[in-house]
């Protein structure tokens, strides 16, 4: 058996009453304080003891006299805890407390309490920033929806964790201030078995954060290397398509060669297909065509197809995709917007351009959100089968 | 805080001030003379003792008179005399009252 055991500090040394409780409790059992870090509490195997523990304000025993005087009681300094407090030991029970006066004892925790408030503040500060960078951005942004969807949900993560990061800070010094007003109204401090619960929250706030931190690695991990693009007759995977030719009821029709983009990307960016992934956007595919019968028409139709992560935010990207393509930058006489009754469709938005040959046709269908922007001669509406097919489609 | 902590003492508080009366005393004395004069009733416990004397020195109640070696030896000052006696006033006329209510 080891002679030294290393243990989480379960119970935050701010919450004095259930901190000393916690090593008391150690020391019954054997396990005697040894020392400290940020993490970690090491103890030293020994006899179970009933050993009494306790905090102080930092420096406010050690003046020569008074480092005596504690000797002389017992009381045995054993170092610095954290940034506020010394710990002190006295295997004597016998021996008087370190303090017998809990009024005084709370008038001793004044300057703790006045760096407490200050730490605080500096927490409740660093929130409303970190709050305010993910949030503004979001608000600013004419499309708060997709942004969410494709980036801001990592940070989200982020900030959840950091909630429960300095969720069991506030809570070690909101009982903090709770122990220095019991100590004020003449309440002497309770040393039970209580730790046990705030170390069970602890822990339980622990395990949430890791999994939020695990969460955010593969949230990340997703968003980087979940995608592909390529040309239509070349992707490496299937992908929905609402075929061109299909619609122009054409089969002849033959893409339009983009010399430029098929030596820039290596493929034609006019018949082209670009897929991610996201955690809260498992599927994002846009599809490019563009045919030509080998004259002057040469239709073209561009797809935006999501499949969300969550139901709820489908809805909310249908409103946002239809304000985007028909409102934001467009005047409102550019297009004639209805609502169609299509069957399969819980919902679908036909944008008709006033001015050109051409439709907008927004849908959705449970999770799936698709935008279709067509200029051409032909009727999107016309192929309600078709439309089926692509908001049911799998991989 | 501090003022509204001291606007009345607690026993502590108050022999600690009462054992510098009569003489300047280092803090063990103060606690010795305190366990003496109340027979042990009232014990001040290192925390609570440097903790009054602190305080004490700071609300200018004490004054530090002389350090020799490691000890610090204090003195009573006016104010701290004359909170002593408010204190005094306040506790007899407490005494006063319960004794006309004794049955």
């Amino acid at each position: 058996m080891r002679d030294r055991v290393r243990k989480l500090v379960y119970v935050e040394p701010q919450d004095m009453d259930h901190f000393e409780g916690w090593l008391e409790d150690m020391a019954r059992r054997g396990l005697h304080w040894e020392g400290q870090g940020p993490l970690f509490v090491r103890f030293r195997r020994g006899e179970p003891a009933p050993v009494r523990y306790r905090l102080e304000p930092r420096g406010s025993l050690r003046g020569r006299e008074s480092q005596e005087y504690c000797r002389s009681m017992g009381w045995e300094y054993l170092g610095g805890i954290g940034r506020y407090f010394d710990l002190y030991r006295n295997e004597d029970a016998r021996a008087p407390e370190l303090h017998t006066d809990p009024v005084v004892r709370a008038c001793g925790l004044e300057r703790t309490a006045r760096a407490m408030k200050r730490l605080c503040l500096v927490l409740s500060l660093l929130v409303l920033a970190f709050l305010a960078m993910v949030l503004v951005p979001l608000f600013l942004m004419s499309f708060p929806v997709e942004t969410f969807l494709t980036g801001s949900a990592l940070t989200f993560c982020a900030l959840v964790m950091e909630f429960v990061a300095i969720a069991s800070s506030i809570r070690a010094v909101a009982a903090f201030f709770a122990i220095r007003r019991r100590l004020r109204e003449g309440v002497a401090s309770r040393r039970d078995g209580s730790w046990r619960w705030v170390a069970g929250w602890n822990t339980a706030l622990m395990s949430l954060a890791a999994v939020l931190l695990l969460l955010c690695v593969w949230s990340l991990t997703v968003s980087l290397e979940g995608g592909w693009e390529g040309a239509l007759d070349g992707a490496a995977e299937p992908y929905p398509i609402l075929a061109l030719q299909e619609v122009e009821g054409d089969p002849t029709l033959e893409p339009v060669p983009d010399a430029l983009s098929a030596e820039v990307l290596g493929y034609d960016w006019d018949n082209s297909v670009r897929y991610h992934c996201y955690p809260l956007l498992s599927e994002k595919y846009e599809v490019e065509q563009r045919l030509t019968d080998g004259g002057d028409y040469e239709p073209d139709l561009n797809m935006e197809w999501y499949r969300l992560s969550l139901p709820l935010l489908a809805a909310p990207l249908m409103d946002e995709l239809v304000y985007r393509y028909t409102e934001h930058n467009y005047f409102p006489e550019e297009f004639t917007v209805e609502e169609l009754d299509l069957p399969g469709f819980d919902r679908a938005v036909l944008a008709t351009d006033n001015q050109w040959p051409g439709q907008r046709l927004f849908l959705q269908a449970g999770r799936v959100v698709i935008y279709l922007d067509y200029a051409g001669r032909g009727d999107l509406t016309a192929h309600p089968q078709l439309l089926e097919e692509l908001a049911g489609w799998r991989k | 805080m501090g003022r509204r902590t001291l606007e009345i003492l607690t026993e502590s508080m108050f022999y600690v001030l009462m054992s510098l009366l009569k003489a300047d005393r280092c803090g063990t004395e103060m606690a010795d003379w305190v366990n003496a004069r109340t027979r042990g009733r009232v014990r001040l416990g290192p925390g609570t003792l440097y903790t009054i004397l602190a305080k004490f020195e700071e609300e200018t109640l004490i004054r530090e008179v002389a350090v020799a070696g490691r000890r610090r030896t204090y003195t009573l000052t006016e104010e701290g005399r004359r909170r002593y006696e408010e204190e005094l006033a306040r506790l007899r006329a407490c005494l006063s009252d319960a004794e006309e209510e004794a049955p």
